[in-house]
Parts: C-alpha cells; structure tokens; sequence
C-alpha cells in the first residue's frame, strides 16, 4: 500500500473527549468537525482518538461515577469571559442551571482547558465544595453539592476560572497562537466550557447558552452564537452572545485577534467573511464560494440558516486547526487550497464545513457511536457540491460515479468498508473503526448515503433530507428519525436497506446477463444469497443510447423484461453502485458490461495503462484513492494497470457472442 | 443526413482507381435508407454477377451526422476492395474501437493497417471474430493524450472479393476515449458496394 505523507495535524473537539470518556466500552467517538485528508496515511483522526481512548482506559479523570448521568436537564450555560487574545490570559465565571432529574442531582462536572484554575465554586447562598484535577490537558472540575438536589428542583452553579490557556495538542482543542497577526481560537472545553453532566446521556437536554466575552479594544472576535449586543469602551470591548438552542454534540467555538471582515452579496441570509487583516488570499474566492454553498446548502435543508448571520472564517494555513463549524459559522484553512486543482478540493471542502452547520450543530445525531448523519453526510455533501456546482459540464450520474469510484477503489486496494463497523453500529456493541476511522465515518458513509439515494431515487432522497432537516432541527433525533423521513418521502418501508447496509453490512455480487429480445431485452440477476435491492440498469443501446429502467431484486436468480426503444447491446448497473454491490459480467473480462471482450473493452484498458489505484489522482477525490482507476482493467489485481494486464486481455480478445 | 459518394469504376478487368470524393456527385441517389445503421447486413441488393452489364461498380458510403466514424476513400480492384475507416468531427481522442460487419460470402477480411493516427507502437488489433464480423481497437496506451480526428483516416481495411455481388458494410458500435477517459458518444457510417 502506498501512503502519502502524513496530514497537517486535525482537529479534534472537546466533545470527542466527552463522548469517548463516556464511552467505556470503547465506542467511537469522535468529531464531525473535521474535513477529510486527502490521504489513507496513519496520522489520522482515527489513530489519534484511539490515544485518547487508551489513555482514559487507562487513567479515568473524576467522573461522577454515581449513576447520575441521563436524567438531568441542563437549562442554562451563562459565561462571563475576560479574554486578551495576545497573550491567552482569561478571567471567566461558568454558571450551570440543571434541573434535577429522577434519583435527585448532587454534582456537576466542567471541563475547560488546563491553564484555567478553578478559584471559587459557589451558588446563591454561598460557596460549594468542589474537586478537581487534570488530565490530558483538560481540567475537570467537579462541583459537589452538599445536599442532593430533588428531582424537578432547579439549582444554578458557577465556577470562576484564571489564568492563561495552554491549548495542550489533546484535550483543550484551543490553538494558542497568541500575539500580533496571530489567530487563536477556542473551542468547549478550551476557554468555553463544556458540561459533561449530564447532557451526552439526556437526549431532551438542549439548553441555551449565553456569553458575555470582553476583549481589549483593538482586538475583534468572532463566536459560534448569535450576536445580540455590544458595550464598546475605551479599554475594551463587551459582546454579548446566545444560542438559543445549543446541544454540546457540537463545537463552541471563536476566533480572536486582528480580525477583519468582509461582506458578502448573495447570500439568503447575512454572511461575512472573517479573516485575519492583511491576509487576502483566497478572498475573493471565499465571496465567490460562500453563495454558491449557501444557496446550495438552502436547497439541501428546504430552508435557509435560522441564524442572523453566518461567519465563514478563513484561516490562515498556519492555523494548528484546519477546519470546523458551530452554529452560525464554518472555518476552513487555506491548507485545503494547496496542490494542484486546490481552488476545486478548497471549495469543495468549504462546502462540507459549512454542510455541518446543517448535518451536525442543527441536526445532531443523538447516538454518540456514529458519524453517519455528519461526517458521512458531510462528505456526501461536498461530493454533491461539486458535481452541481463545479464539475457541470458531465453529466452528474457520471461525475457521481467517478467520485465514487474512488470509495470502490479504496475497498478493493485499502479498507474493505465491510471490515469496518457498521455506519450505525448496535448500541453497545463497542464497535471500533481503529485507525479506519476516516474510511468509516466519511467515505463509507458517504457511500452508503449515496447507496441509499440511488436507490430510492435522487428525487425522493432530496425530499426525504429535507424533512429529516424540518423535522430534527434543534430536535433530538437518531438515524431512526431519518430512516422514518426517507420512509415517508420514498413511499415504502425501506427497512430492507437500513437493515442491510446502515445497522448491518451486507455483502451483494450480482451476476448480470442479458439477452436483446425484439422488444427490448431479458436480463437475468443472478446472487448468492437473496438480498433486496432497488436497481437502476443502463440499457445500452447500438448508436451507444442509453436508456434506464428499475427493477427490485429479491430472489436468487430473476428474469426482467425490459423495453428498450433500440437493440440492446450491454446492461450495465448505473455506476454508483458499484461501490456496494460487486456486479460480475457474464464475460469475466469485459469491462463495459456488453457481455463481451471487444474493442472497446481494450480501448478503455489502454487509456488506464500506468494508472495505481492508490497514489495517483489527486485532482479530483478526497483521498489519495483514484477516482479513474477501472479495476476490471486490473486482471492481477494488484492495484496497478500495466501493459501487462492488457496483454492479458489481448491474449482473448476478442470474445464476442 | 449527409451523404457522399466515393466512387470506383471498373472496366472490364483493367482496374482504375478513383479514390477521390467526386463533389459533382453528391448524392447517388441510392436507395439505402435514411437512418437505417441498425447493424447487421439487411440491406444487400439483389446478387448480380459481376461483367454480366455495364453498370460501373461502386462503393457508396452514407455518413450519419457527427461524430462519426465512417468509411472513405474506398478502392475497388476486381478481387479486392480497399476502405478507409476514418473519423469526423472528433476534437479530442486517445483511442477508438468498432466493428465492421459484413457478409462473409461476399467479401473476406484480408488485413488492417494502422493509419498511425495513434502510435505504432500503440494497441492496434483487428480481428475477425466470426466470418464477417471484424473487432477493432487502435489506441495510444496509457498517458492523456489525445487528438482531433476529423476527415482523417485511422485505419485501412483490405477485403477479397470473392463474390461479385452487391454487398453493404457497417461500421457498428462505435466508440472513442477522450484524452481524459471520457466515453466519447460516435456514430456508425456504413457503406454499399453495388453497380450503379
């Protein structure tokens, strides 16, 4: 296997920790805030939270092991945050409301990034003890109440924090890149805190979050929540913010320094584009980008933002965290922009950020094991940005097909998707993707979304997401919700799919032949095992025609009579399937699915002679897996084509009936 | 449609070639029909024998619109019949493939050469199949190069004669790769040798 080398460092947000802290029996947890590499290489976000996951195994911070998790009701986060962006230093209040669930309430656990000392816990009526400590880089600080609140009592609890961030590489997820031009960030956990109790295990715990950030004048700072006022002062500066519902399955996040802003036009509700001053590249393109993934992401939800404004914050490509969003804002690093066709992979990557805002901080899937309604509809996203937006002049089934052939390619030279867990894993089956994890969270669920979508079809798919969109925004859902919405948009129980393909892993080789009747054309199906798929053939007709038909698969071996306008000369599955189903040819070696080995089969061959099914191609996928790569030229299969697979294939050619 | 008329005469056994487009004959006026590339031979006039008249024998070829490969430049010796395949209004091609029927009791494939519109040194394959099915693929190998085809030949094919009667050859399922591998959509020409 040929590796490209490693990824700049991505980022991880603190919620990962949350959620693999919780996870004791090590299911993965990890964030949807991470465009995918371009690159199968090691240093991945799957290996990095494996550390994470070995290192809590190992030693546990303070966790209110006591069976209060769940039940809870988190009402209120209020912060008051003192901030100097050139030197990290910060004074903050947190101040949780929670309403106690059944059992009674007696702790509350905060995590905020290890530079941060807790001073005082207290509430209304005084101090409150407390303990704390840190660990990998996180400083949990418990608070202990010395009386178990009631069920259905209210309680409100701060904690005043000083110091200077430290922004340790795990654990905070903050870049402390302090001083002049430079461009810190926070996020939850970091400057912000985040709440581990209870919210990751009561699924009705969406709360509202406020903040009241004050910076030195001169500095600027841009968060994830709404902007409700400022008190601008001769020494500084006061924002006051709110989310009005805000889960912690998301990042917090803001950006802080020498920060200017640039409007843009065209956008269905307000957008600016941050950035850091004196840094313009890539300007332009980001106010070009920004409607065009707007108006695209409108068109995806049936509805536009329901924010005031969106931040779109170019980073520089120094910044140690490349991409992420929150509500209201999406970040991206110019390191997306670099190599060849960088302008094409930079925007398209802006367009899955920004996706997030909808798959993830509105939406949010509330089974802490998957990542396929985020990083897999994400990367689902950004492939169909493209081809809409981009890549217009091929036909978009085409380009579609192209895109996913790199998905097949990497299942056939690198990750069998089947070797890895399911997209939506058993609850408590401690289902790992390891190292994988870019392979299961983006590329396999992107597959299977786009699986799905041919399969039910585009049209019914598009109104199945736009309903998942109405009906789960700021609303607890699970892939349940989103099976129940494509079900409603499809017309039929889809069931069948979701049992096979998203909470299971069904493997399908489908022999294809076919017989050109006078009407048309006879074409037998042929599996192992009786699996149920939805099928939409290429009836290839003589003048290279085609014509498309449906059928629904079910049986061990079946027969279809299709009508064709034109003598059928090939049958051939529409392409995106391919990275799901493996069809087999009634010829072992033709490529095109005509039955035949002729010399288009050879034509096609010729063109892939040097080509690597790894390595190559970075011009157009998400990965170093080539989305060109024609595995039936491939007679070896050794994931390269030589002349020697096309002497193989001259060796019979030609083959015809 | 577009038509031409590549015209042989042969006088008696003395043959003179005629490998020019005669733009004074636009159209024979034959009675091929219009749109009929459905493949197959369906269209094979009535068997003459050859010297049996004076009608001169020719080889008219019907191109479909563009892009198209089509024959061209068609030579007809008493025991031999010479045809181009060429392209039209193709800008970008790595590579081609297509078939050629024919009936195999009128003519025999004999070779095919390799116009060298693709390297030499590229795939180049013209087999028989089965009698009167010729398959076809002239390529570069690897790399995205392409080229414009455009009235330019890319392959001569070399028949017998062994029946003097009236015949129709087919181009079929044509088929071009652009320099980015992308699936090129290319008619079939087709053309009749038959006395005029």
């Amino acid at each position: 296997m040929i590796r490209a080398p490693a990824p700049p460092l991505l980022f991880l947000p603190a919620f990962a920790l949350i959620a693999a802290a919780a996870t004791v029996a090590g299911t993965p947890a990890e964030s949807f805030a991470r465009p995918p590499p371009r690159t199968l290489g090691l240093d991945l976000p799957g290996s990095r939270h494996r550390s994470v996951l070995e290192q809590l195994r190992r030693t546990p911070p303070i966790f209110p092991a006591n069976g209060e998790l769940g039940d809870h009701r988190l009402e209120l986060v209020e912060e008051h945050i003192q901030f100097d962006p050139a030197t990290g230093v910060a004074t903050t209040t947190v101040s949780v409301t929670i309403t106690a669930g059944p059992g009674g309430f007696s702790n509350v656990l905060l995590l905020v990034d290890e530079g941060l000392i807790a001073e005082r816990a207290f509430d209304a009526n005084g101090d409150l003890p407390y303990q704390e400590d840190v660990f990998f880089g996180t400083r949990y600080v418990q608070i202990d109440l010395p009386q178990r609140l009631p069920q259905g009592e209210q309680k409100t609890m701060s904690v005043t924090y000083a110091g200077r961030l430290l922004c340790p590489q795990q654990g905070g997820y903050a870049s402390c890149d302090f001083g002049p031009d430079r461009l810190p960030f926070a996020n939850n956990a970091s400057l912000f805190a985040a709440i581990y109790d209870p919210v990751q295990y009561d699924t009705t715990a969406y709360y509202r979050r406020v903040l009241h950030l004050t910076i030195p004048a001169g500095s600027a700072a841009y968060v994830s929540a709404n902007e409700v006022s400022r008190d601008i002062g001769m020494e500084s500066t006061t924002i006051h913010y709110e989310v009005p519902v805000c889960h912690d399955l998301g990042a917090f996040i803001g950006v802080f320094g020498e920060l200017v802003e640039r409007e843009v036009e065209g956008t269905s509700i307000p957008a600016r584009i941050v950035h850091l001053r004196g840094e313009e590249e890539w300007l332009d393109d980001f106010e070009t980008w920004t409607p065009k993934i707007v108006a695209f992401l409108d068109e995806q939800a049936g509805q536009t933002f329901p924010y005031p404004m969106l931040n779109v914050v170019k980073l520089p490509e120094r910044a140690r965290f490349p991409g992420t969003a929150g509500p209201a804002m999406t970040l991206l690093s110019e390191v997306y922009g670099a190599g060849s066709d960088g302008d094409r992979y930079f925007e398209e990557t802006l367009a899955h950020e920004a996706s997030h805002i909808w798959w993830a901080v509105l939406t949010t899937d509330e089974n802490v094991n998957t990542r396929f309604l985020s990083e897999g509809l994400a990367t689902f996203s950004q492939i169909e940005y493209t081809g809409l937006n981009i890549r217009t002049d091929l036909d978009h089934d085409t380009y579609l097909g192209r895109r996913y052939n790199e998905m097949e390619n990497i299942q056939k030279y690198s990750v069998n998707f089947r070797d890895l867990p399911p997209v939506q894993p058993a609850p408590g089956s401690g289902a790992d993707p390891g190292q994988n994890y870019t392979e299961w969270a983006y590329l396999k669920g992107a597959t299977i979304l786009d699986f799905l979508r041919i399969s039910i079809t585009d049209d019914r798919f598009a109104a199945g997401l736009k309903r998942y969109a109405e009906e789960c925004r700021l609303v607890p859902c699970t892939t349940d919700d989103f099976e129940a919405a494509m079900t409603a948009e499809a017309g039929e129980d889809l069931g069948w799919f979701f049992e096979q393909y998203v909470r299971g892993d069904t493997e399908v080789e489908l022999a294809i032949d076919f017989v050109a009747t006078d009407s048309g054309v006879d074409v037998t199906l042929e599996q192992a095992q009786p699996v149920i798929n939805n099928l939409e053939l290429w009836l290839v007709l003589e003048d290279g025609t085609i014509e498309k038909a449906r059928i629904l698969v079910s049986q061990r071996s079946e027969t279809f009579s299709l009508p064709a306008s034109g003598k059928v000369v090939g049958v051939r599955p529409n392409p995106r399937y391919e990275p799901m189903i493996a069809f087999r040819s009634a010829n072992d070696r033709d490529v095109d699915f005509d039955a035949e080995l002729d010399g288009a089969d050879l034509v096609r061959c010729a063109f892939q002679v040097g080509k690597s099914a790894i390595g190559m191609d970075l011009d157009e996928g998400v990965t170093i897996a080539s989305v060109r790569f024609e595995s039936r030229c491939d007679t070896n299969g050794d994931g390269e084509i030589t002349e020697g697979d096309l002497d193989t294939l001259i060796a019979r050619f030609p083959e015809v009936r | 449609m577009f038509r031409s008329m590549l015209l042989m005469l042969i006088l008696g056994t003395a043959a003179l070639a005629c490998t020019e487009e005669d733009p004074s004959t636009p159209d024979a006026g034959t009675a091929v029909p219009d749109g009929d590339a459905g493949g197959g031979l369906p269209d094979a006039s009535e068997p003459r024998p050859d010297g049996g008249g004076t009608g001169e024998i020719i080889f008219e070829a019907v191109d479909p619109a563009s892009p198209a490969l089509v024959f061209k430049n068609a030579v007809i010796a008493a025991d031999t019949l010479t045809l181009e395949v060429a392209g039209r209004g193709l800008a970008d091609v790595h590579g081609v493939a297509f078939r050629v029927a024919f009936d195999p009791e009128v003519l025999g494939f004999e070779s095919m050469e390799n116009l060298a519109v693709f390297p030499v040194t590229g795939l180049e394959r013209g087999v028989e199949a089965r009698p009167g099915l010729l398959i076809v693929a002239l390529s570069r190998v690897g790399g995205g190069i392409g080229v414009p085809i455009d009235n330019l030949s890319v392959a001569r094919l070399r028949f017998n004669r062994v029946n003097p009667r009236s015949t129709r050859v087919q181009i079929e399922r044509a088929y071009a790769i652009d320099s980015r591998g992308v699936d090129l959509k290319v008619a079939s020409g087709f053309g009749s040798l038959r006395r005029n």
